[in-house]
């Protein structure tokens, strides 16, 4: 192979991933960026120019408090998440590899639901009469069934589930390459297993922490059907809102608008966790 | 009695059993070696002794008490694990200070004895240093000097020197001497090198399957050797199957008067081994030696040259000081001679 036909070849092999970013990443998000700029035609589409009226109508405070819903539920769906997830694969790495492996594939078939179905299917089961409340109800826990959704513990229920695989899918890894005489070390030299655990198997798995709650937190910034679904209007995220703008009152360059300013909030909060967490270590 | 006794061990994982019926003794202040190759239980007895894995069967106890029942973290043990686990989330300072912090000391006493731990390990200075900037040597000081911090009842070290290149293993295995002497600690080490054990040990234990074969001082176990598998662990030996006919031993052929032989541990059984340490076979010339055979090897190693000689279908070892080797080629026939006076009887290998 000659030189330049090397160089040639590696032009092509950078050619294809940054087409292909091309494709379908920068060319759709900067024709979302030029529609939120667009002007709305009343009874039909939009028509090109350049107003920022889509983005005055934003800083009101009723999508105030939409944004501060969708923030809210979706940092407190991933601490949840990681709560569970983290000791979750902290026992699981305890046990054999046979074991871990038939677990993982239960927690992972997860992934393969979607959206609509897990929504439906905890929206049956928090109902008051197919639901769990039956349940409650024989066995004399309570004195009649009844319904648990909609409203904000069964949407973070919703939430949670979708969002703990991906947490252990996380931490997971990071646990099982963990060496395990580390906090056994901790025990010889006089840790309880608890404190053991808290004083070398977290401090040191800290990024991995960080890494999932950033992950579970986008991802669930991203969910639209369960806060309808499982929620009360009042937990209508800003994703909701974005897609009842767009499909149903035909407004595309405020759903745009909202979701280019969504998108940039987000990513300053991303941006600046990495930073605090980069920081401290 | 003082130190540690560990009476009737076993430990069953599933229905693999790792340790049979295990009992040894370790005076106090003594360092032992549980030596045997990978897989014989080593690790497993100690861990059991560590508290990090319970007994299926049997105790342990230090100093008279049973330590059945006391979890790792109330034992007050120090222990060096094969991958020495230090945290590489603190420096070398807070690696040492751990049990320290754990227990609540003072900054003061806890500042006073890292600086004298890191003096003991001869790392002063480093204190501030991550564990990740620390060569292989540094950090297996790290790691001794954190697990006597505590100044710990028993000391326990799980194949501490293996990682290292063979020359800064001799290095730190007389300065693990040195210092488990000088602090008079009692120690328990885990390795599979017999040199190691040689070089460290008051007392070693050869572990084979599960069992512990035979325990006693080095040298003993050298000259003494209890069966033909302790005899090839500990030092290298020819193993020559023999047979005993009265008070005659037919060893390849030859004849010899079983009385000669020093060790005789095999009296009543036909079938043996006769086990030759290389040191204890010297070449002569053809028509002189117990033995004839052809030179088929020699290896020349400057101060001491080893030769091998194939009589019949067995190759036999030998050992001798560059000085005193006749300068016999491959392909000479050459006479062999044993000290059957340091040789052993063995019976035949039941593995």
């Amino acid at each position: 192979m000659t030189s330049a036909e090397r160089v040639g070849s590696s032009i092509l092999t950078a050619a294809i991933p940054a087409a292909m970013l091309i494709c379908f990443f920068v060319l759709p998000f900067s024709i979302m960026v030029a529609v939120s700029f667009f002007e709305r035609v009343q009874g039909a589409f939009f028509e090109p120019a350049f107003v920022l009226s889509n983005y005055e109508r934003f800083l009101s405070p009723f999508f105030g408090s939409v944004l501060a819903t969708s923030l809210l539920l979706a940092a407190g769906a991933s601490v949840v998440s990681v709560a569970v997830a983290y000791p979750f694969a902290w026992m699981l790495v305890q046990f054999r590899r046979r074991g871990q492996t038939l677990i993982l594939v239960f927690v992972l078939a997860v992934l393969s639901l979607s959206e609509v179905i897990i929504g439906f299917a905890w929206s049956s089961l928090l109902s008051r009469t197919a639901g769990i409340g039956n349940l409650l109800a024989f066995a004399g826990l309570v004195d009649a069934p009844r319904s648990y959704t909609p409203g904000l513990a069964a949407l973070m229920l919703g939430l949670c589930y979708l969002g703990l695989p991906y947490a252990v899918l996380v931490i997971y890894p990071a646990l099982s390459r963990l060496d395990p005489a580390i906090p056994e070390a901790a025990r010889m030299l006089g840790a309880s297993p608890l404190r053991a655990f808290l004083g070398t198997v977290v401090p040191l798995s800290r990024n991995t922490i960080s890494g999932a709650l950033i992950l579970v937190f986008v991802f669930s910034l991203g969910a639209y059907l369960l806060p309808q679904l499982l929620g009360r209007p009042q937990h209508w995220t800003l994703s909701v809102h974005i897609t009842d703008q767009a499909i149903f009152q035909s407004n595309l360059p405020f759903a745009a608008a909202m979701a280019v300013l969504f998108l940039m909030i987000s990513l300053l909060l991303v941006g600046v966790s990495m930073l605090l967490g980069r920081q401290r270590s | 009695m003082s130190g540690l006794v560990v009476r009737n061990v076993s430990k069953a994982f599933g229905a693999f059993e790792a340790l049979t019926g295990v009992s040894i003794e370790i005076s106090s202040g003594h360092l032992a070696c549980l030596l045997g190759p990978s897989g014989c239980g080593k690790t497993t007895l100690l861990r059991i002794v560590a508290g990090l894995d319970e007994p299926s069967n049997g105790a342990v106890y230090l100093d008279g008490q049973k330590l059945s029942g006391v979890p790792a973290h109330r034992r007050e043990f120090g222990m060096v694990f094969q991958s020495l686990a230090l945290f590489p989330h603190l420096s070398v300072a807070e690696n040492i200070a751990y049990p320290l912090a754990i227990r609540g000391a003072s900054r003061k006493t806890r500042a006073s004895r890292v600086r004298e731990m890191l003096e003991l390990v001869r790392l002063q200075g480093l204190g501030k240093r991550r564990i990740h900037q620390l060569s292989g040597g540094q950090r297996q000081r790290v790691a001794i000097a954190r697990g006597l911090a505590l100044k710990p009842r028993l000391f326990l070290l799980d194949e501490p020197l293996s990682a290292l290149d063979a020359k800064l293993r001799e290095h730190m295995q007389v300065e693990l001497r040195q210092l488990q002497q000088r602090l008079g600690i009692t120690t328990i080490l885990v390795t599979h090198d017999q040199r190691e054990a040689m070089t460290l040990a008051d007392h070693v234990i050869v572990m084979d399957n599960g069992k512990a074969l035979q325990s006693g001082p080095p040298l003993e176990i050298y000259r003494h050797p209890v069966n033909s598998f302790v005899a090839e662990f500990i030092g290298r030996t020819n193993l020559i199957p023999c047979r005993r006919r009265g008070d005659r031993l037919i060893v390849l052929g030859s004849e010899v008067h079983a009385g000669s032989v020093a060790d005789q541990t095999t009296v009543g059984q036909q079938e043996t081994v006769l086990s030759v340490r290389p040191e204890h076979v010297r070449l002569c010339a053809a028509d002189k030696g117990v033995l004839t055979g052809a030179i088929t090897f020699v290896r020349d190693l400057g101060s001491e040259i080893e030769v091998s000689i194939a009589v019949g279908d067995i190759e036999i070892l030998s050992s001798m000081p560059a000085s005193s080797f006749g300068g016999s080629g491959v392909g000479d026939r050459v006479g062999v001679a044993i000290e059957f006076s340091q040789c052993n009887l063995l019976s035949r290998d039941q593995r």
